[in-house]
C-alpha cells in the first residue's frame, strides 16, 4: 500500500511539475501541500454538482463550443477552481457515422475542445485530462438524426484513482 | 459452343507463358465453371466433404475468375467418374460449361487428402491435377490449397485462399481484434478484452491494433493465443497502424492536444520519427506503397478530409483526391498502381472508390447498398475487402479490384470492422 500511495504522490508531483509554467515557479511550495491532499468528499460532492449540468454536444462533423455547452462548463470550471485537489477526465465522442479512425481524431479534438475552454478558464492542467472514444459508446443505438445527435458529445466525470488509493490505506 | 472451342484452340501455342484467363481489361469474361459437389473415396473421408465442398465453393465463387454454374442445371449422372474417359464432356458442355471442376477425398488416419481434377470441357481433355494433404481437422485448408492451384492454372499468380484477414467483432462489453482465414472462417480472438480497434496484420502475421486495454487508447501487438504486449504506448491516443511490405516497419498516427500526426518506426516501435507537422490539422490512416517508399494518408489540412501522398521521411507531399469533402482510410495495392479509399458522396452515403496513383483518375466501386467503408487489397491486389451495412448489420464483403463480383463473406451473424487482408 505504501508503495501504491507513493507512486500516486509522485505522479501528482510530476503533473503539478508539468503543469506550472517556469515564471511561475516561486508559488509551487505552496501549491504542492494543496495537491497532495486528496479530495474530500465535500469537494467532490461540489464537483459532482457542476458535472450533472454539464451538456457539451456538437454538430455533425464539428468540434465547436457551442455557447449552450460554454455556459455548462464555466460552471464547472468555478467548481474545479475551488476544488484543485478534483481531477476530471473529459471523453469525446462521435455518432457512428465516418469511418473509425477519423471518428477517434474527431472525438479526441472534441474532448480537446472543451480542455481547452476550461483551461482558459483558469483551471490547472493538472486536473484535467482526456480521452477519445469515437463512436465506442453510443448513448442511443438508434440510426435517428435526435440520437446522432445525442451521441456526439464531452462526457465529463471526476477520475477516481487516486481517492480509491487514498481510503484504502 | 463452337466459337470458345476455336478460341482456345487458337490460344493454345501461348499457354506455356501467357496466363489462361485475362484477369482484368476490356476483354475480361467470367470463365463458366461446373463444379459438382466434392466425393469421397472412403467412409472416413465424409466427414470433411461438406466443410471442404463450402470452402471450396466459396473460393472459386468469390474470385472473381469463374462464374460458377448452378448445380441445379447440372445434366451429369451424379455417380459420374473422375477420369476424362469417364466423363460425358457433352452433359457439360450442353450447361454451359467451359471448365469443370471435380475433387475427390481419401483419409488416410488423420491426413485428408484431396485430388482436383480441372477439365477443359469443349476439348474433352483433362489439363489440371492437384493433390494436397492436410491434417483431418483443417478440412478447409485443403479445399483453399486446392482453390489456389486452379487460379494459378488460370492466371499465373499465387491465389489467395490461404492468406489471413484480421478484423474488430462487436463483443458484449468492447471490441475484440480477430485473425482469420481469408474467407472470415477459423477466426481466433487476437485482443484479451475491452475495446480493440483498427487492426493491421504484419508479414509475420502478428497483429497490431488500437486498444483501451491500460486506459488510453495505445498500441498492442499479438497472436491468437498470446497476450498482446504494448508496441507504441506513451499515453497519447495512437491509431491506425499499417506495416512495411518487409515488415520491418510501422506508420501509424499520434493525437497530441488538438492535432493528429503521422510517425514512423521501427516495427518494434523503437526510433520513431514524426513525419507530418501540422498544427491544428489532423494527419491519420498512413497506407505504405507496395515498395515501402512512399506512405499514403488522410489529411484534414486543406479543409477537409483528403487522401495524400508522401515519400517515407515526409518530403513531397501531394494531395491526390480533390472531388468531395470526406475522403478517408486509403489503402495502397500490392501492385501499387491503385489506392482505394472510403469517401461520403453529396448524399452522405459512404462508399469505395480507387483512384490511380499515376493518372489520378477516379473509379466507384460501390452504389447504391448502404454505407461501403474500409478497403483492404489481398495480396496480389486482384480483390478488395471490405465493410458494408447492406445487409442491415456491419459485416464484411469482398469484390474484385474493378468493383464487380460483390459476395458476402459466410461469417456468423455479428458487427464486424475494419478489415485489414493480410499474407
Amino acid at each position: 500500500m505504501t508503495r501504491i500511495a507513493l507512486s500516486v504522490v509522485l505522479a501528482l508531483v510530476s503533473g503539478c511539475v508539468r503543469a506550472v509554467p517556469p515564471v511561475a515557479l516561486a508559488p509551487a511550495p505552496e501549491l504542492l501541500p494543496v495537491e497532495l491532499e486528496p479530495a474530500t468528499d465535500a469537494a467532490l460532492a461540489d464537483v459532482e454538482q457542476a458535472l450533472a449540468e454539464v451538456n457539451v454536444h456538437f454538430e455533425f462533423d464539428s468540434d465547436l463550443l457551442d455557447p449552450q455547452a460554454m455556459v455548462s462548463l464555466q460552471k464547472l470550471a468555478k467548481a474545479l477552481r475551488r476544488n484543485k485537489a478534483v481531477t476530471v477526465v473529459i471523453a469525446g465522442n462521435c455518432d457512428e457515422r465516418g469511418t473509425e479512425e477519423y471518428n477517434l481524431l474527431l472525438a479526441q479534438r472534441r474532448a480537446e475542445s472543451a480542455r481547452q475552454y476550461l483551461t482558459l478558464l483558469g483551471v490547472t492542467d493538472a486536473q484535467l485530462d482526456t480521452i477519445s472514444y469515437g463512436a465506442e459508446r453510443p448513448l442511443s443505438t438508434e440510426k435517428t438524426e435526435a440520437a446522432y445527435s445525442l451521441n456526439r458529445r464531452d462526457d465529463v466525470a471526476v477520475k477516481r484513482p487516486a481517492k480509491v488509493s487514498m481510503t484504502s490505506r | 459452343m463452337r466459337l470458345p472451342f476455336l478460341a482456345a484452340l487458337i490460344a493454345l501455342p501461348c499457354l506455356a507463358q501467357q496466363p489462361v484467363i485475362e484477369i482484368s481489361g476490356a476483354n475480361f469474361r467470367p470463365m463458366p465453371v461446373a463444379v459438382p459437389a466434392v466425393t469421397a473415396q472412403d467412409d472416413a473421408a465424409k466427414e470433411a466433404q461438406a466443410e471442404v465442398d463450402a470452402a471450396l465453393m466459396f473460393d472459386l465463387q468469390a474470385c472473381g475468375l469463374f462464374q460458377v454454374l448452378d448445380r441445379k442445371s447440372y445434366l451429369a449422372d451424379a455417380k459420374e467418374g473422375v477420369t476424362a474417359s469417364s466423363i460425358t464432356f457433352e452433359n457439360w458442355v450442353n450447361v454451359g460449361a467451359e471448365t469443370l471442376v471435380k475433387t475427390q477425398l481419401s483419409r488416410d488416419g488423420d491426413t485428408l487428402r484431396g485430388e482436383l481434377r480441372l477439365f477443359n470441357v469443349n476439348a474433352g481433355r483433362e489439363e489440371l491435377k492437384a493433390s494436397e494433404s492436410v491434417p483431418s481437422k483443417d478440412a478447409r485448408r485443403l479445399a483453399h490449397k486446392l482453390a489456389n492451384a486452379v487460379y494459378k492454372h488460370f492466371t499465373k499468380e499465387t491465389g489467395p485462399f490461404e492468406s489471413r484477414i484480421a478484423f474488430v467483432r462487436k463483443t458484449a462489453s468492447g471490441k475484440d481484434v480477430y485473425l482469420a482465414d481469408w474467407d472470415g472462417k477459423n477466426a481466433a480472438a487476437v485482443s484479451t478484452g475491452n475495446i480493440n480497434v483498427l487492426p493491421s496484420i504484419a508479414p509475420d502475421r502478428s497483429v497490431a491494433f488500437t486498444s483501451y486495454k491500460r486506459g488510453k487508447p495505445e498500441l498492442f501487438v499479438g497472436r491468437p493465443g498470446q497476450e498482446p504486449t504494448p508496441l507504441v504506448a506513451n499515453g497519447r491516443m495512437v491509431a491506425g497502424v499499417d506495416f512495411s511490405a518487409d515488415g520491418k516497419r510501422i506508420a501509424y498516427s499520434v493525437s497530441d492536444g488538438e492535432n493528429a500526426e503521422i510517425y514512423l518506426a521501427a516495427a518494434d516501435g523503437t526510433g520513431a520519427r514524426k513525419l507530418t507537422d501540422t498544427r491544428y490539422f489532423l494527419n491519420s490512416s498512413p497506407a505504405f506503397s507496395p515498395d515501402g517508399k512512399k506512405l499514403a494518408f488522410v489529411s484534414n489540412r486543406g479543409g477537409s478530409p483528403q487522401i495524400y501522398v508522401m515519400n517515407v521521411d515526409g518530403s513531397d507531399v501531394k494531395r491526390l483526391t480533390f472531388q468531395g469533402n470526406y475522403n478517408q482510410t486509403p489503402a495502397w495495392s500490392p501492385r501499387g498502381d491503385l489506392i482505394a479509399f472510403t469517401a461520403r458522396d453529396e448524399r452522405n452515403a459512404f462508399d469505395l472508390f480507387t483512384i490511380d496513383v499515376t493518372t489520378g483518375k477516379v473509379k466507384r466501386l460501390t452504389q447504391d447498398t448502404r454505407n461501403n467503408e474500409e478497403p483492404s487489397f489481398s495480396p496480389n491486389g486482384r480483390l478488395i475487402l471490405f465493410c458494408s451495412t447492406r445487409g442491415g448489420t456491419k459485416s464484411l464483403y469482398v469484390m474484385t479490384s474493378d468493383g464487380e463480383n460483390q459476395v458476402a463473406l459466410p461469417m456468423d451473424k455479428g458487427d464486424f470492422t475494419t478489415p485489414d487482408w493480410g499474407p
